[in-house]
């Protein structure tokens, strides 16, 4: 009996097959995918330039040469820039150091979203370390996996020294972040962006203690305190368009500068401060 | 006459208009498809040298540099189907086009009588006319890795292995095949299910499932490693896991990683079982 429903569904299929080819041939033809992406030429012989200035210590120019290759769409420009930037912005103070790090890990974020395997091999050790910026293991291995795509030579041991640090939840996320970064869904930036001033808010005073401390439209903040404040604005008071008050969190406090952040938005606010 | 006259110096494009934008290099020129969001196309070649800023600066637009050559934006796609033809996989991106012929996304979706009008290495440009030349709607055909395809369904979040997706009725033919073949196909079921009940492997028949499915891609003679504890530990043979599995020696939250591979899965996608049975046939 066996034998027979073989027969007959070999029948049903072969009669299927001899259907479909007297039918009109499919219009489409085919051809194999090359790969989309390609790599930028652009601003190579400006990397070049910038290596040697690098190598005759001329950081600052290199710096330069490597940012404007990364701006004409060059990754392994902008993962120079970010490298370079990093150790300058690591040995920096204060409102440089913030600036410094900032502007790194822009350039890093490009050429990692770029392809570039040792920007995602540099952003997973800072996510790690979390001395630079805050630390997310979580990221720091999706960046790793996503190294690891970029370039298959990178030894499995690299990713299990990240692996161990998470539970078995928290790896199922970072390898499902990976899969939606590699699908080209890159996160916007690694860092929340800093700007430079914030015209609704106005340091009036500073003094060293124990702690630093600031006095922020006419609030007193020391470091991680957060409190309403109204926002400096032109309009009379009582006025009907006065501003909302703003919810401001101080995250960083250093001699030259205040860091702030405010509920609601995702950049942060570097105001100069100038306790000298 | 006049027109003898006339040559175009120059061609802007509105980034904000583009809902699907395609380049091609071919020798020194470029090659450039774009779909509006109006449903319109426009299609046309330049040189590449003196154009590569115009082009870079599109693509810094569409926020495409340095990461693809072609971008199809997700506010004209339809849907995207996924399917298998003569060994290769394909996915066939059906534009959303403002007009009344939208064809079901469904299997059938290639039989369809598309017209090629643009073509490049990773995707050719497919436009169905309906009734009238001014209905028509467009698709993207593109050739998918079968490697990178589980990965593209699951960040996609495409629905898999559907049991029941809707036929498309393209003529009488078709019917009379379609009715054919199921007939024949119900027959064999019916007899393979009244053979496999009468020798008393009925609901043993029956045991198909999508997991089974996605089980079978692992080899069972594959070794993984364990990831418990924030330790790494193994390798283990499938039968070594299912033992330890069985004596109670495997964490709840135990993930594994089969040689080769970088991916951490859980116990449940290891083809314990599988390994289990070929040990008995042994």
């Amino acid at each position: 009996m066996k034998a027979v429903t073989l027969v007959i569904l070999i029948a049903a299929l072969a009669f299927d097959r001899v259907v479909a080819e007297k039918l009109p041939a499919k219009p489409v033809k085919t051809q194999h995918a090359g790969k989309i992406a390609e790599t930028e030429k652009a601003g190579d012989d400006l990397i070049f330039c910038g290596a040697k200035l690098e190598r005759e210590g001329q950081a600052e120019s290199a710096l330069q040469l490597y940012g404007q290759a990364a701006a004409v769409g060059n990754r392994e420009g902008a993962f120079r820039a970010g490298h370079l930037g990093l150790e300058r912005a690591i040995q920096a103070k204060g409102k440089a150091r913030i600036l410094g790090l900032d502007m790194a890990f822009r350039y890093l974020h490009q050429a990692a979203t770029n392809g570039h395997p040792d920007a995602c091999l540099h952003l997973a050790q800072a996510l790690r370390d979390g001395s630079e910026i805050t630390k997310d293991l979580t990221q720091a291995y999706a960046w790793m996996v996503t190294a690891q795509k970029f370039d298959p030579s990178i030894p499995i041991t690299v990713l299990d020294q990240f692996v161990v640090d998470l539970d078995a939840a928290a790896l199922q996320e970072a390898q499902v972040i990976s899969r939606r970064w590699l699908s080209g869904n890159w996160p916007e930036r690694v860092t929340p962006r800093i700007i430079e001033g914030d015209s609704r808010l106005k340091i009036s005073g500073g003094f060293r203690g124990a702690k630093i401390g600031v006095l922020i439209n006419r609030k007193t903040f020391m470091l991680g305190d957060s409190a309403f404040v109204t926002p400096v604005t032109t309009a009379p008071k009582g006025s009907k368009n006065a501003p909302a008050e703003l919810e401001i969190t101080c995250t960083a406090i250093g001699p030259d500068f205040v860091l702030i952040s405010i509920a609601g938005e995702t950049d942060l606010r570097l105001l100069s401060l100038d306790l000298d | 006459m006049a027109s003898n006259n006339h040559k175009v110096h120059a061609l802007e494009i509105n980034a904000d208009m583009i809902g699907a934008l395609f380049t091609d290099r071919v020798g020194d020129r470029l090659r450039v498809f774009c779909f509006y969001l109006n449903g319109d196309t426009g299609q046309f070649d330049v040189p590449e040298e003196e154009n590569r800023d115009s082009l870079h600066n599109l693509f810094a637009k569409l926020d495409m540099v340095g990461q693809c050559t072609s971008v199809i934006l997700d506010k004209v796609v339809r849907g995207r189907i996924y399917v298998e033809r003569d060994g290769n996989l394909f996915s066939y991106t059906l534009l959303a086009t403002p007009s009344d012929v939208l064809p079901s996304i469904n299997v059938e979706i290639y039989n369809l009588p598309w017209k090629t009008v643009w073509m490049s290495q990773e995707a050719q440009v497919l436009r169905l006319v309906g009734a009238g030349n001014s209905v028509h709607c467009y698709a993207i055909c593109s050739p998918v890795n079968d490697v990178d395809a589980p990965a593209l369904y699951r960040s996609s979040n495409a629905f898999v292995n559907p049991l029941s997706v809707p036929m498309k009725v393209s003529s009488p033919n078709h019917w009379v095949r379609q009715a054919v073949v199921a007939s024949l196909l119900i027959v064999c079921l019916g007899l393979g299910w009244w053979l496999g009940y009468s020798y008393g492997h009925g609901a043993g028949a029956m045991r198909v499932s999508a997991r089974g499915a996605r089980l079978s891609q692992i080899n069972v003679t594959a070794k993984v490693h364990m990831l418990a504890n924030r330790n790494i530990t193994g390798p283990y043979t499938m039968k070594d896991l299912g033992r330890m599995n069985e004596e109670g020696k495997i964490p709840a939250d135990a993930m594994f990683r089969v040689e080769g591979s970088t991916e951490w899965l859980p116990l449940t996608e290891m083809p314990l079982n599988s390994a289990a049975s070929i040990t008995e046939v042994k």
